[in-house]
């Protein structure tokens, strides 16, 4: 999550101004979330150790979403919804041992062959038993892709440059000080 | 002396250093690992410290030297909730302050390394901290598990 907090002084024009603040705001977060989802997708993608035969599901599996608060005073906008995601989402990122009920299948055959799953061969996940499916237990754990942080890396890093470069300070600023004056007041825009 | 490491090198085993040290000092049965492999050959409560990448930008237009945040990351792999709630409070103290950064190399026999201190390293933003849960019944490494992710700089 990383918020934006813009402090607004003055207040004496229309609040029509304000909402077209928020809405260049707005614009340029929406923009960022595309930008930090193909970044994600891409942090994927570098980090594969079997190969690009794979199915790709995680990767194509992030995507941006945007919603507001009810009130439409807070934007909102996340990158990877879980519930769209694979259900290995978490165990790619963090590490660790592989969900129990792991079915699925090496290209080259079953479990009964000895070298199967070794080297650069990729598992597919598939959720069921049979048709050549089996389950598979884990020797040691999955060592972490961290995609969530490389990524959280990256957002932080071009967060300021970002901002400085689409929405000028001055521009905000002073604008915001021809609505507020006299008065302080705080505008929350969410992104993640 | 023998070869000497690089900073990258020297800032992942100063912040490992500094935050074994206190761990050390202040918990008994934690295990403090440099990589995350190593968690699990251990018995948990584990700490795993690492360099997860470095974040390089020049410290002004034309400058040859680099500005470069480092983002360590810090797996906790605790016995309980209570446990890695108050490990991972723990260490979020322990990294609001500055600590030793060092130059690290290898002694000239290649038997040893040896830490000289080279001024200070500090905290500059927390990315993340958060628990992590994997799957819904995970194996006991990971079913207490705990995600600190932080920026620091050399000063």
């Amino acid at each position: 999550m990383v918020n934006i907090d813009i402090k607004v002084v003055g207040i004496n024009d229309a609040i029509s101004s304000l909402e077209e603040i928020v809405q260049g705001i707005g614009d340029a977060t929406s923009l960022l979330g595309e930008a930090t989802a193909e970044k994600m997708q891409n942090v994927i993608m570098k980090s594969y150790k079997r190969g690009s035969k794979g199915t790709h599901k995680l990767a194509k599996s992030v995507e941006k979403h945007e919603w507001w608060s009810i009130k439409g005073q807070i934007q909102y906008v996340g990158v990877g919804k879980i519930s769209d995601m694979p259900i290995y989402w978490a165990v790619v990122n963090y590490g660790g041992y592989t969900p129990p009920a792991n079915f699925g299948y090496f290209p080259s055959g079953g479990p009964n062959k000895g070298l199967t799953g070794k080297g650069k061969e990729f598992w597919t996940h598939t959720g069921t038993i049979g048709g050549g499916n089996f389950r598979m237990v884990p020797k040691s754990p999955i060592r972490p892709m961290n995609y969530i942080e490389k990524t959280l890396n990256w957002v932080y890093s071009v967060w300021s440059s970002y901002w400085k470069s689409n929405i000028p300070e001055a521009d905000i600023m002073g604008t915001a000080s021809t609505i507020l004056a006299g008065g302080k007041g705080m505008m929350k825009v969410k992104e993640f | 002396m023998g070869s000497w490491f690089r900073r990258t090198r020297c800032i992942e085993l100063s912040t490992f250093e500094y935050l074994k040290r206190v761990i050390e000092n202040n918990w008994s049965g934690v295990t403090i690992v440099k990589s995350f492999t190593q968690a699990y050959d251990s018995a948990i409560p584990v700490v795993c410290i690492r360099l997860d990448e470095t974040i390089t930008g020049k410290l002004e237009i034309g400058a040859t030297t680099y500005n470069s945040s480092y983002a360590i990351i810090v797996d906790i792999f605790a016995t309980s909730d209570a446990q890695r709630l108050d490990l991972s409070d723990f260490i979020l103290n322990q990294i609001a302050g500055t600590w030793t950064y060092s130059n690290y190399a290898h002694n000239s026999g290649r038997t040893d390394i040896v830490a000289t201190p080279d001024g200070k390293m500090q905290m500059v933003l927390i990315t993340e901290d958060r628990k992590v849960e994997i799957v819904e019944n995970p194996e006991s490494q990971d079913r207490f598990r705990h995600i600190i992710s932080f920026w620091v700089k050399k000063f």
